[in-house]
């Protein structure tokens, strides 16, 4: 499934409601489907709040497919070259509550809840991978 | 997302319901900072409602936190769904925040 969001953080509802669309469509776990929808939240997030230094509508592709029992999500802008990858810094997740930096977290998400998180720039294009494996849905209690 | 606000003698109740992300979470910063700045030192966000919460989330409950920490004050959390959970789990935010199953247990721990 293909999906396209314009550079407006409102378009966060509408990346939930599609990847609801998109599990219910390929019977995906649930928590599976929260996980791609923090991760995807987290890096659309950062597309549209850093890529565009105008303030002009643009386009962000997202692609949703199955391979085998995988889920995987490409999501494609043409703003500014960022490898979340590198470019970002490692929180510290066990500092105290005064040296806690204030970001940070979106990047590490994907990295900690992902099978694999993979970044390229191919022409102007920034693409950014992300594949999970798909688990049943463990069966309701009482059944 | 829908903030409610309440007061149960000195402890200021903020329930939260629906999406706290990018879009929402300025409006739930907002209500935070108004409540450091009128000296209000007890906080409980009530999460039962709340569906879903995103780094920017965490980023404001953090910010607010350092706040109420300044006043001497205190900030907790009840009855997180296990996707919110996750995500305080996730990024350290449980040794960080007191974060309560019940809000009654809450409010207790509070008073």
């Amino acid at each position: 499934m293909d999906f396209t969001y314009i550079n407006d953080l409102k378009e966060l509802d509408q990346l939930a409601a599609d990847l609801e669309k998109f599990g219910e469509a390929h019977d995906i776990n649930p928590a599976v489907v929260h996980t791609f929808n923090l991760c995807l939240d987290e890096a659309l997030t950062n597309v549209i709040s850093y890529a565009y230094d105008t303030p002009a509508e643009h386009h962000i592709y997202l692609s949703m497919t199955m391979e085998g029992d995988e889920v995987i999500a490409v999501l494609r802008d043409h703003g500014k070259a960022f490898d979340p990858l590198h470019d970002a810094e490692e929180p510290d997740i066990n500092a105290a509550l005064e040296d806690r930096p204030e970001g940070g977290l979106g990047i590490f998400f994907c990295k900690q809840l992902m099978d694999h998180v993979g970044y390229a720039r191919v022409n102007d294009t920034n693409t950014f991978t992300l594949r999970k494996k798909n688990v049943p849905d463990p069966p309701e209690e009482g059944q | 997302m829908e903030i409610t606000l309440e007061k149960q003698d000195s402890i200021n109740i903020v329930s939260l319901q629906g999406r706290l992300d990018a879009a929402t979470s300025g409006a739930l910063g907002e209500k935070l900072t108004a409540l450091v700045d009128a000296g209000e030192a007890k906080v409980l966000v009530d999460c039962r409602e709340l569906d879903y919460i995103s780094s920017a989330g965490l980023r404001v409950l953090l910010a607010a936190a350092k706040q109420f920490k300044k006043l001497d004050g205190s900030i907790a959390l009840a009855t997180l769904n296990p996707n919110v959970k996750q995500v305080f789990e996730i990024s350290g935010f449980t040794s960080i925040f007191p974060i309560y199953a019940t809000r009654e247990e809450a409010v207790q721990a509070l008073s």
